[in-house]
C-alpha cells in the first residue's frame, strides 16, 4: 500500500475516535424516540450521519483544492514539519483536556456551545434539521480534525487521480463509522443508556487511543514525508 | 459599557412544578421502554418526594432538581436514574 493511501486512512481512523458526532448523534437518538416512532428515529439518524459525512467529504475536497492552489499540489517539508507539531501537540492536548474531568463523557466544548448542540438535538424534527445537526457536529469538531483534513488532504494529492475522488470517500467513510455502528448497535436493541455507560467506562481507552493516533500520525508523516522526502 | 459586558446573563427563572416531573419521568420511561402503567405510579411517588425535597429550598437548579430525581428514581429503574444522573453531560 502506498504511504499516501495508508496516511488517509489512518488520519480517517483517528478522526473516527473523536466523541463529538457520537455524543450528539447519542443526544439526538434520545430525544426522537421520546417523540417518535422507532422508524422515523432512524430517518432522522441516517440523515445526521449524511450531513455529517458530506460535510467531511467537502472539506476535505476544499482542503485539496486549497493545497492545489497555494503549495503546487504538495505541501514542502518546512509546512509538514509544522503540521507535525500541531499533531504532536493535539496529541497532548487529547490526552490533558478533551474530556472533562468527572465520571461523564463531557467533553473540552465550552458549556454554551454544548448547551446549543443539547438544545438543537432536542428541537430537531425533520430530515433536514437531523441534516444540519450532523453538519453542525462536524463543524463543532474543526479544531481537532482541520489538521487531519489538511493531512488527508496534502496526502490525497499524491495519489494517482483515479483514487483521489476514491481517497476523499473512503476518510468521510471511516470518519463516520462509529456513527454508522451506533445506528446499528441501536437498531439490534442497545438502548442509549447502554451506549453511554460503555463510552463512559472506556473514556480513558477511548482517551488513550485517540491521542496515541494523532502522535503515529505525526510520527509517520515525519519519517515517510520529511526524513523521506 | 465595559462593565454590561463583563456583567453574566441571568438565568431564567422557572416556577417548580410537579406535574412537569411527572410528565418528565414518564417519557423519559417510554424512551427507555418501561411499561407506561408502572412508570406513572413511581412518576407520581417521586415526583411527590422531589416536592417535599423542594419545599425545604428557597430556590433550586435544574441539576439539583436531576440529581434528586435520580436519587428517588434509583429504588424503581437503575437505567432511568442514570439518565437524571447524565443529563447535560453527553457531550
Amino acid at each position: 500500500m502506498k504511504p499516501e493511501m495508508f496516511t488517509v486512512i489512518l488520519a480517517g481512523l483517528v478522526h473516527a475516535t473523536l466523541q463529538l458526532g457520537v455524543g450528539t448523534l447519542l443526544l439526538l437518538y434520545h430525544a426522537s424516540l421520546g417523540k417518535h416512532i422507532k422508524k422515523r428515529t432512524r430517518e432522522l439518524v441516517t440523515n445526521y450521519i449524511l450531513g455529517n459525512g458530506l460535510l467531511t467529504a467537502m472539506a476535505v475536497a476544499a482542503a485539496c483544492f486549497g493545497i492545489f492552489v497555494t503549495c503546487n499540489g504538495e505541501m514542502n517539508p518546512a509546512m509538514l514539519t509544522i503540521v507535525v507539531g500541531i499533531l504532536l501537540a493535539l496529541a497532548v492536548s487529547i490526552w490533558a483536556f478533551y474530556y472533562r474531568l468527572g465520571k461523564s463523557t463531557e467533553l473540552w466544548l465550552p458549556k454554551s456551545i454544548s448547551r446549543y448542540i443539547n438544545r438543537r438535538a432536542k428541537l430537531t424534527e425533520s430530515n433536514t434539521e437531523a441534516f444540519g445537526l450532523g453538519m453542525l457536529a462536524c463543524f463543532a469538531e474543526v479544531p481537532f480534525t482541520l489538521i487531519l483534513i489538511v493531512v488527508t488532504a496534502n496526502s490525497i494529492l499524491g495519489l494517482p487521480q483515479a483514487l483521489q475522488i476514491l481517497a476523499v470517500a473512503l476518510y468521510a467513510i471511516l470518519s463516520v463509522l462509529p456513527l454508522i455502528v451506533l445506528r446499528i448497535a441501536a437498531r439490534k436493541g442497545q438502548t442509549v443508556v447502554d451506549i453511554q455507560k460503555w463510552r463512559i467506562s472506556n473514556k480513558n481507552f477511548i482517551r488513550i487511543i485517540s491521542g496515541t493516533g494523532f502522535a503515529v500520525l505525526a510520527a509517520f508523516l515525519l519519517v515517510f514525508k520529511i526524513l523521506g522526502a | 459599557m465595559a462593565k454590561a459586558k463583563t456583567e453574566r446573563k441571568k438565568a431564567k427563572a422557572i416556577t417548580f412544578s410537579k406535574k412537569l416531573i411527572v410528565k418528565d419521568i414518564t417519557l423519559e420511561a417510554k424512551i427507555l421502554g418501561i411499561a407506561s402503567g408502572s412508570a406513572e405510579i413511581f412518576a407520581e411517588k417521586v415526583a411527590e418526594k422531589v416536592a417535599k425535597w423542594a419545599e425545604k429550598r428557597e430556590s433550586v437548579t435544574e441539576d439539583d432538581i436531576n440529581m434528586q430525581i435520580a436519587k428517588e428514581i434509583n429504588r424503581y429503574n437503575k437505567d432511568l436514574a442514570f439518565v437524571y444522573k447524565n443529563r447535560g453531560k453527553i457531550i
